[in-house]
């Protein structure tokens, strides 16, 4: 949050992402709103996080931000300004970002050497002499420079993915998106990546954007939390206040899904299973579009679709019973 | 290898490295029928190359005592009506069977390459308007179009390799958008747009590696019908002009005489045939070195009439 | 089904539409100014020149003489070819008998023979026989028809003279003559056809036989040869009746080389003489012929395929 008036590193104003799609044998294109009005805003060093179910938008989102595609509305500033100005002004500007993919090989071409793709976005930018920062940075993420020569599949999953990550920073970006990428990482290597990062941000002062559906690597890492559902976000805070006390049903449930090794949180679990799937996206509920699942939902719930609202203290939830619920929540777990 | 996570992974051992290009000539002379068909292919460059060095004779040299002498130690492949040595003009006309082959397959190659790399990259109109024109062009029987062509450009070595080549670059076409469509969504294009990559960058260095194997392959098993494509229209009067030797038109002139000097008409044919062999099997062989997946599901019939 | 025939049928039209637009644009580049070719060599005046011209309908601009020459075209007026004299479409009257009557022998020689050898192939599959056809068939794909046409010359010259030397012949002056002379040619195309049906039956027949139903008929005790052609073969037409419209490139190219080497007065021969004399109006005229030719027998074979294949019907 800007509290010294400065602005923002990222700024992401109502953005919207929308598709037409043609269903086999229709007659019209429907249309799929992927992100669907978010809000958010980023500062220098900080890590972002966002958690949300598959289907919620996440992915577009991250491709958005760093500009692997275009909105249908809204604007993403860097600094202040648009990332998609035309000419070489924009394009310098959607340069200050990288991206990790969930794919630990993902960013690496499987027919050259790991080197030679940690080394591109810096042969990009125009630096001849490579071989020294890959060196570098190969070191920084804990890796043996002697792995430059090999090709991605001769490297282990996390071997593949701190590659990935030397590659992102190399050309110095202000901002990483992470798009799941320690989701296909068993938990032991998700916990040395995440230490990784945390170091790297230290030593570096880059910014992330992580995003996740795992709420604890997300809460771990992010000094901010946000909700995304349906393509919307639902709840948005600083991440202690969040890890203390979610707001949004959404997240409560999928923190009480979430595995933590805490008997008294897993005894008190219950059965606060969402009811339901996840409703299409082309086709989002009227009204709250969580109302299909969600254990508070009334009628008003139906018919008018809740803003963001501050709850006291920065902590954005988007809910018409946010604070009943926790409330309800609480007298539970002191009742065990 | 043993992965253990709890132990550093940086430090877990590696296997050797292998550089790829000894790796796959290596392979290509194992294969029985590569060194086979390579060997054959070689002696036809060989021929071609240094062919004007090794012929007994001038192929265009006249010996007006021996017209349309049968074979025999002094011709060995005996003489045509006017009194030139078979041999020479056989090897001669090696030269340009190889280098039609060469120059058609080439051509076909680079110009197919472009506009399948760029249909299935850049996709929308591009690829329609591409994709459409191509299929018209591949709607058409082989010969015809060449003849075609040619009777458009005119006749003439170069026009006939043009005129080949523009009848065979669909193929490569389609095979190379194919293969740009099969790596279209892969992440590393991604990476390497964020990264900042210029576009042609990336087809060069990411999509082009992935599109020549199987061109590589295509081009080799064209080379055996570009090959006989050229002596289709060489023997109907659409290749180089006389006195040039050239098989196709050997084998025409060599009908007039095919009962008293039947000579005229085997040997070129043997020619023909053994380098179409020599293209097959080495085409084949490469086949199987880049792509060991694929079944030998026998020869396909589409060769020019 | 009948909607899906009118879509065909418009289709088809434009595309010959295209076809016609690109064979004039193709005859219009060919090298070689048609009015010099008419006017003669000897120094001709700058009048006779455009008068010249303006006769031929030369001087108007290129998409009007395309327009002009297609509806000549359509009423059968080709125009008159300055090399002979005569008007196109007497040429042509005379020539397209004598080439279809040789693309439909040839289509009947090879479906009569390939498809019971491809049958007889599939049956037998895998044994001494069948590896030895294989093996000679993949000879004759891969050789040019041409030189097949050439190595039947060398045989006919030792051992048939009467098949060899015999130069076309009508029907209508001798039959025995005509039969003579078209024998050789025919069993040149004949030859690589006949072995592509019979290897495109014998594969198409080889992936029927092993179908269950396949099984279920012979263990019910239904006769064999029955098995074979009713259920086996019905299932297998429409991959081989597909190949057959395919082949239809390839005889095209064929005839031509055919006509060349036995001296055949037929269409292919005519446009190779018309290429080789710069006869510009004749040379468009036969590539639309064999252009229109090509592509109404691919629409109707693929207008056939439903037919055949009831999965198909309800697209």
């Amino acid at each position: 949050m800007a509290t010294d008036g400065t602005t923002p590193l990222l700024q992401v104003e109502n953005l919207k992402k929308q598709f037409h799609v043609r269903m086999r044998g229709a007659r019209e294109n429907r249309l799929l709103r992927a992100v669907d009005g978010v809000s958010l805003h980023l500062e220098a060093g900080e890590t972002l996080g966002i958690v949300g179910e598959s289907g919620c938008g996440k992915s577009t989102l991250a491709r958005l931000i760093v500009g692997l595609e275009g909105p249908s509305e809204g604007r993403i500033l860097i600094d202040g300004e648009d990332i998609w100005a035309p000419g070489a002004a924009g394009r310098a500007r959607r340069r200050t970002f990288q991206m990790v993919f969930q794919n630990p090989a993902g960013s690496m071409n499987p027919r050259r050497t790991v080197g030679a793709s940690v080394a591109e976005p810096l042969q990009a930018k125009g630096v001849r002499n490579t071989a020294e920062a890959v060196e570098r940075m190969l070191k920084l993420v804990g890796l043996d420079p002697a792995l430059a020569t090999r090709k991605p599949h001769q490297l282990s999953g996390g071997q593949q993915q701190r590659a990935s990550i030397a590659r992102a920073l190399i050309a110095d970006p202000a901002i990483v998106v992470h798009d799941e990428s320690i989701a296909s990482l068993d938990i032991s290597l998700q916990a040395q990546i995440l230490n990784l990062l945390l170091d790297l941000q230290q030593d570096l002062g880059t910014s992330y954007i992580f995003i996740s559906h795992d709420l604890a690597a997300v809460q771990a890492i992010s000094h901010r939390v946000i909700v995304m559902y349906l393509g919307e976000i639902v709840e948005a805070s600083d991440s202690t206040a969040f890890a203390n006390r979610p707001l949004h049903p959404y997240s409560i449930a999928l923190r009480t899904a979430t595995l933590l090794p805490d008997p008294a949180h897993e005894r008190g679990r219950g059965d606060t299973a969402l009811r339901g799937d996840v409703p299409s996206p082309m086709n989002p509920p009227s009204g709250c579009r969580f109302h299909t699942r969600c254990p508070l939902a009334t009628d008003l719930c139906l018919q008018q679709k809740p803003l963001l609202r501050d709850a006291g203290g920065g902590h954005l939830v988007a809910c018409h019973y946010a604070e009943a619920e926790t409330q309800a929540g609480e007298t539970a777990e002191e009742a065990l | 290898m043993t992965v253990n996570s709890t132990s550093d992974p940086a430090t877990a051992a590696l296997p050797p490295r292998q550089t790829r290009r000894p790796q796959f000539l290596d392979h290509l002379m194992r294969h029985k029928g590569g060194a086979f068909g390579l060997g054959i292919m070689m002696l036809f460059v060989l021929l071609a190359v240094f062919g004007r060095l090794i012929a007994p004779y001038d192929p265009n040299a006249s010996d007006y005592l021996s017209l349309l002498a049968p074979p025999s130690g002094e011709h060995w492949f005996g003489t045509d009506e006017l009194g030139r040595d078979t041999l020479s003009r056989v090897i001669d006309g090696s030269r340009i069977a190889v280098a039609v082959a060469f120059l058609s397959v080439s051509i076909a190659m680079a110009v197919g390459v472009v506009i399948g790399v760029i249909a299935g990259y850049f996709g929308g109109l591009i690829d329609a308007v591409l994709n459409r024109s191509q299929d018209v062009l591949f709607a058409f029987p082989t010969l015809l179009l060449a003849i075609i062509l040619v009777a458009v450009l005119g006749p003439g070595l170069f026009n006939a390799s043009l005129a080949i080549a523009i009848v065979y670059s669909p193929r490569f076409a389609r095979m190379a958008r194919a293969s740009t469509l099969s790596i279209q969504t892969s992440e590393y294009l991604d990476a390497a747009r964020l990264a900042g990559v210029s576009t042609p960058t990336i087809l060069i260095r990411h999509i082009l590696p992935n599109v020549l194997p199987p061109v590589i392959v295509l081009a080799a098993l064209s080379m055996s019908t570009a090959q006989l494509a050229y002596a289709s229209l060489s023997f109907l009067g659409l290749g180089v002009s006389p006195p040039q030797a050239d098989w196709g038109s050997m084998l025409s002139k060599g009908r007039d005489f095919i009962t008293i000097a039947p000579w005229l008409v085997i040997w070129p044919t043997v020619a023909l045939v053994m380098l179409m062999l020599a293209f097959n099997v080495l085409g084949d062989a490469i086949r199987d070195v880049l792509d060991p997946s694929h079944s030998g599901a026998g020869k396909s019939p589409e060769t020019v009439v | 089904m009948f909607r899906m025939i009118v879509t065909r049928l418009i289709g088809v039209f434009f595309v010959l539409l295209a076809v016609s637009a690109l064979v004039f644009a193709f005859g219009a580049l060919i090298p070689g100014d048609l009015t010099s070719v008419i006017v003669g060599q000897e120094g001709a005046t700058e009048e006779q020149f455009e008068a010249v011209r303006q006769k031929l309908g030369l001087d108007k601009p290129l998409p009007v003489q395309y327009v002009n020459w297609l509806v000549n075209a359509l009423q059968g007026d080709f125009g008159t070819s300055p090399i002979t004299g005569r008007t196109v479409a007497t040429d042509l009257m005379q020539q397209i008998p004598v080439s279809i009557e040789l693309a439909l022998l040839t289509l009947l020689v090879s479906t009569v023979i390939g498809l019971p050898a491809g049958v007889i192939a599939a049956v037998h599959a895998n044994k001494r026989l069948d590896v030895l056809i294989r093996m000679s068939l993949l000879f004759t794909f891969s050789v040019p028809i041409f030189v097949i046409g050439i190595l039947l010359l060398l045989v006919g010259s030792r051992w048939a003279p009467d098949l060899f030397r015999v130069s076309y012949t009508p029907w209508g002056e001798d039959p025995v003559m005509h039969i003579r002379s078209m024998a050789m040619p025919l069993l040149t195309i004949a030859f690589p056809i006949t072995a592509m049906t019979m290897q495109m039956t014998r594969g198409a027949m080889l992936e029927v036989l092993h179908n269950p139903y396949i099984v279920t008929a012979r263990a019910v005790g239904v006769r064999e040869k029955r098995i074979q052609y009713l259920h086996a073969l019905r299932n297998a037409l429409p991959p081989i009746v597909t190949f057959i419209g395919f082949q239809l490139g390839i005889l095209l190219g064929g005839l031509i080389v055919v006509e060349q080497i036995f001296s055949l007065p037929g269409l292919g021969r005519g446009m190779l003489e018309a290429i080789n004399t710069r006869d510009y109006p004749m040379v468009t005229a036969t590539t639309l012929v064999f252009a229109t030719a090509f592509v109404i027998i691919n629409a109707l074979v693929d207008m056939l395929y439903p037919l055949l294949d009831p999965r198909q019907r309800g697209r």
